[in-house]
């Protein structure tokens, strides 16, 4: 059964900066020793210091080295949303939830220190966490579930309730679902609560809600080729066939540049209906 | 390799050697364990006189303390055996009758160095003042005062043969030894202070623990420093040096310090001193103060307990070899910050969070001025303003050059990587000169070293210079050697030639050549002796550097001077290197544009590599040399850069003349013999020599009888290269010299090939592709 998008990444330029900022501003920040700058914390460094630019720059870096891995290892499995959405459209919905959970959270983390000055939430969590949970939306949301195990133990615990054995189904995605829930664990309670919230952000984002998923786009990326593929708009179908129009391509490409006979990449199947081919996006 | 059991027991020796040094305290024999064993007596009486000492008593029975500066003055030869005769134990005045110095230092110390009053706690110092101080110092007098009679304890010696097991008992005077020396003055008048002040904040509580302790419950008021002195002359010939604890008040900026050594247990001193220059008020609080602080340190680090025989052996040396100083600092007050910005700073420069603390305007620490008295020389010295800044901001300043020098390591990279794009067949690496990478590969090798060995002494800056060493040793060791070995592979067939040959072009003889190994080294073995090479050269010069250090001032800068000079006279073996292969003039270059060989009479070094390797290996040494407060406090001499720079401009000048006016224009023609051509008409007793050529010329003979067309007359060899006929210009026969003699190449081992076949060839590889002798590049 081949499930596995193509390892690599070839062909995923938005993934690519994704996860070399990740890897390569914390390290810069190391070697200078300004890592600091990205702690948000609303005391002392909102009340007492008014240091604003804080709340605005704190995802850029991930001030353990730990969250740097385990983001870097989200973004590879967020791969998929960009093959979904397109490149264009991917950095779009990135920047808007950048945005969105920024705003949100610190403007959130402000209000409810003004309105409970008791300290109960001081610090946001540094590193793309919030961006990464909203995505993680997307990615539920788009991404079919393509086989699920379950695993039945019998009599787990020795315990008097020991009728029945315990049951556990887990799907393909375990290991994402895992990789998020030490993300959001690593940071503590911070990173719980920022997580639940940019998840709700992301479900708002998707809903509709916060507007401008389907027709935000920045204007300047528009001309740059590689990211200027069909895979822009918002249907399925204009998904589907683009993607069908995008592997054309790249065949073409190949064969323009003479590594690949045609015989070899052409489809001498039959014309696939609409239905299979976008479900094949995630069968091969 | 095998290991039998012979060898096993040899590893296991070695390491037992290894692992076997005495552990804890360092005691390996009887008599070692006795010469602790007295000490721990001598200082646990000391100890107990130091407890029951207050700000109104005399000190008893404490080394170094016995006497004091009038005891001395009435009689010279007093024996310092506790207790004196006449001698006042119940009180305590701050007068030469007490200390162990002179009413007019006392005098001085009050007046001119701990004079600032802070009756209203107006004046603020910073509670942390970890720093290295550097300024002048200056000597007061070397004979006008009295010399303490200090004895030392005959237990101290070390042992005189394995079978000693007794230390001898008591006591003997320095003084009185034969060779006691000039060590023990100051003999320059002007001379160079550093002061270092770290924190002693926290001890370990027992030989073998790990963690340390916080001790100080007078935190706020008072600080236990560790103090370094170095001072010496201009030249550095005499060097005094003093590594000792201190106390430092920080309400009143007074700092004290005082040497330790077998002669003088400064440390029960430290007390009375620090309220030397006090009301007799003031003098109770201070002296109680200062005592709890030193019974602190004394009981947490159990002091007695963690002797080593190391320190005893050091308290030793330091008793014969150096004067006891007492030294008396007072501090400027930062009096433009209160306590809470203070506290703001310091916690910023600990734990940089981004607090206010506005680090770039933080002033230097600063003494103002300073009083140097040794008790047992009789040598007073002063210091003015010394001041360096603190020791966090010294490494953020020093982090910033680092991540500068990433930087230029990086671009030298960049350049190398264009270079050799621009030089990627054997034929253009071999107009390269291989002593001009050598000398660029050496100083990269150098501080790839340096920064690896200084990443383990700064471990506050293991990160950029791990860095900086990993971007340097890629550079040198991957770049460069690599770019060294393919030029040294190209220029393997020159090895043995001499350099007028080289210069010709010729191979002399054909039999004197033949007779020359003809085997070339492959680039693997090549390979691994430049590697070899490369890293003895480099080990031996960095051992060099790191001696040069210690060196008198004098031969060190005069080693930096030419070592610098030296090594920046890379550009000139390219310069000969370039006369060698006689490139021709540019608009030579640009006339044959259109031939085939264009590419191989490009200038071998990028304009771009020049410049910008000049540039980028100019600019630390610039930095270095005219900004005088760099970070390695190198002296400013601008003179030398501006001599360095036209040295370098001259060298490039020479360079970029070659280019215009081809290689060779500075040799006058006739010293250079004609190099040989490839070009040639052939004679047709060489053609004759071929075995396969006959049957080609009776060939050609026999189009000549066939075809009666003047043009269509060839005579034609094979070209052992792609296998087709060569039509060659023969001498003898004049139907043959329709043809362009720029058409085919004879070597000098007398091989013809086409032009092309034999450039594409030698782009490669500079053998005769039929025999293997070596071709000279065209």
């Amino acid at each position: 059964m081949s499930v596995d998008n193509p390892t690599g990444l070839h062909n995923y330029p938005v993934t690519k900066t994704c996860m070399i900022l990740t890897a390569v501003v914390p390290f810069l920040m190391a070697v200078t020793n300004d890592k600091y700058i990205f702690l948000a914390q609303y005391d002392p460094f909102i009340n007492q210091y008014h240091q604003y630019y804080r709340f605005l720059i704190y995802q850029f870096c991930a001030v353990n080295e730990s969250d740097v891995m385990l983001l870097l290892l989200l973004w590879y499995y967020y791969r998929h949303i960009e093959r979904l959405f397109g490149s264009y459209k991917y950095i779009n919905v990135i920047l808007l939830t950048i945005i969105y959970t920024t705003g949100i959270l610190s403007l959130l983390n402000i209000a409810v220190n003004i309105l409970f000055p008791t300290m109960i939430w001081n610090k946001l969590a540094t590193g793309t966490l919030p961006t990464v949970l909203a995505l993680f939306h997307f990615y539920k949301q788009y991404t079919p579930q393509l086989y699920e195990v379950n695993l039945s133990l019998s009599r787990p615990w020795s315990g008097k309730s020991s009728n029945g054995s315990f049951r556990w189904t887990i799907n393909n995605q375990v290991f994402l679902n895992i990789t998020i829930a030490l993300l959001i664990l690593n940071q503590g309670l911070t990173g719980i609560c920022c997580g639940l919230i940019s998840w709700i952000i992301g479900i708002f984002m998707e809903k509709g809600l916060l507007p401008g998923v389907d027709n935000w786009r920045i204007p300047f990326l528009r001309h740059i080729s590689h990211l200027d593929t069909p895979l822009s708009g918002g249907s399925h179908y204009r998904m589907a066939h683009a993607q069908q129009q995008t592997t054309e391509i790249d065949a073409l490409n190949d064969i323009q540049a003479g590594n690949i006979h045609p015989d070899d990449e052409a489809p001498d199947e039959p014309e696939r209906s609409l239905g299979v081919q976008f479900l094949d996006t995630f069968r091969r | 390799m095998e290991i039998d059991g012979n060898t096993l027991i040899f590893i296991i020796l070695i390491l037992f050697l290894f692992f076997s040094s005495p552990g804890g305290n360092g005691v390996t024999s009887q008599y070692e364990f006795n010469q602790i064993h007295l000490f721990t007596q001598q200082l646990e009486t000391e100890y107990s006189a130091f407890q029951n000492l207050t700000y109104n008593s005399n000190f008893k029975n404490i080394t170094g303390l016995k006497l004091s500066y009038n005891d001395v003055m009435e009689n010279p030869l007093i024996n310092a055996t506790y207790p004196i005769d006449s001698k006042n134990y119940e009180q305590w005045y701050n007068n030469e009758n007490y200390l162990i110095m002179p009413d007019e230092i006392i005098q001085t110390i009050g007046d001119s160095v701990w004079n600032l009053t802070n009756d209203e706690q107006k004046n603020i110092f910073p509670p942390i003042i970890t720093s290295t101080l550097l300024g002048s110092i200056n000597l007061d007098s070397n004979n006008k005062y009295s010399k303490i009679r200090m004895p030392l304890a005959n237990f101290y010696e070390p042992a005189r043969d394995f079978s000693d097991n007794v230390p001898p008992m008591g006591e003997t005077y320095i003084d009185d030894w034969e060779d006691y020396g000039e060590i023990h003055n100051v003999t320059f008048t002007k001379g160079e202070m550093k002061v270092q002040f770290t924190h002693v904040d926290k001890v370990h509580t027992s030989l073998q623990s790990k963690k340390k302790k916080y001790f100080n419950t007078q935190d706020e008021n008072w600080k236990l420093l560790n103090v370094k002195v170095d001072f010496t002359d201009k030249n550095e010939n005499e060097k005094h040096s003093i590594n000792t604890l201190g106390i430092y008040d920080i309400r009143t900026g007074r700092i004290l310090a005082m040497s330790e050594s077998a002669k003088f247990h400064s440390l029960f001193a430290l007390p009375h001193y620090m309220s030397v220059g006090n009301s007799r008020t003031e003098q109770k609080e201070v002296f109680e103060q200062s005592k709890k602080l030193i019974a602190e340190y004394w009981n947490t680090s159990n002091y007695i307990d963690t002797l080593t025989m190391g320190y005893l052996n050091t308290m030793y040396d330091d008793a014969v070899e150096k004067c006891e100083f007492m030294m008396f600092f007072q501090l400027k007050p930062w009096n433009q910050y209160n306590k809470d910005q203070l506290k703001i700073i310091d916690d910023e420069l600990k734990w940089p969070l981004g607090r206010p603390a506005n680090l770039s305007h933080i002033p230097d620490i600063t003494v103002t001025s300073a009083l140097v008295y040794s008790p047992d020389c009789g040598i007073s010295l002063s210091t003015k303003n010394i001041h360096g800044e603190r020791y966090e901001l010294k490494i953020r300043s020093i982090r910033m050059h680092l991540l500068c020098g990433i930087f230029l390591f990086v671009a030298q990279i960049y350049l190398l990587l264009r270079q050799m794009q621009h030089t990627n067949t054997p034929s253009s690496v071999n107009k390269i000169s291989f002593y001009t990478f050598c000398m660029i590969n050496l100083v990269d090798g150098c501080l790839a070293t340096l920064y690896f060995i200084s990443a383990t002494l700064v471990p506050e800056l293991y990160l950029p210079l791990v860095i900086s060493a990993f971007a340097s040793f890629i550079l040198a060791s991957i770049f460069e050697t690599r770019y060294l070995i393919s030029v040294y592979a190209s220029q393997v067939n020159e090895r043995n030639v001499g350099i007028v040959t080289l210069l010709t072009g010729h191979t002399e003889d054909p039999e004197t050549s033949n007779q020359r190994p003809v085997v070339i080294p492959d680039e693997a073995s090549i390979s691994s002796s430049l590697y070899g090479r490369f890293a003895i050269t480099l080990i031996t010069f960095t051992f060099l550097i790191l001696n040069s250090m210690s060196w008198p001032r004098h031969f060190r800068i005069m080693f930096e001077y030419s070592a610098i000079f030296i090594l920046n006279s890379y550009w000139w073996p390219q310069v000969f290197r370039n006369a060698i292969k006689g490139i021709p003039s540019r608009r030579e270059r640009e006339r044959i544009e259109n031939l085939a060989n264009r590419r191989q009479n490009k200038m071998p070094l990028l304009w771009k590599f020049i410049i910008g390797t000049t540039f980028i290996r100019t600019l630390p040494i610039v930095y270095f040399f005219t900004y005088s407060s760099n970070i390695f406090r190198h002296h400013k001499d601008t003179r030398f850069v501006v001599i360095l720079s036209l040295w370098l401009l001259f060298q490039i000048a020479v360079l970029y003349s070659q280019d215009i006016l081809g290689a060779r224009w500075f040799l006058s023609q006739h010293t250079i013999p004609e190099g040989y051509t490839y070009f040639k008409p052939v004679s047709l007793a060489l053609l004759k020599e071929h075995d396969d050529v006959n049957d080609t010329i009776d060939t050609g003979n026999k189009a000549i009888s066939n075809e009666n067309h003047p043009s269509n007359i060839t005579t034609t060899v094979d070209c052992a290269i792609c296998m087709s006929e060569v039509p060659v210009y023969v001498e003898e026969l004049p139907e043959t010299h329709g043809v362009d003699i720029h058409d085919y190449m004879v070597t000098p081992c007398n091989h013809i090939f086409h032009t092309l076949c034999l450039e594409n060839w030698m782009s490669y590889k500079l053998q005769c592709p039929v025999c293997r002798a070596p071709l000279p590049p065209c």
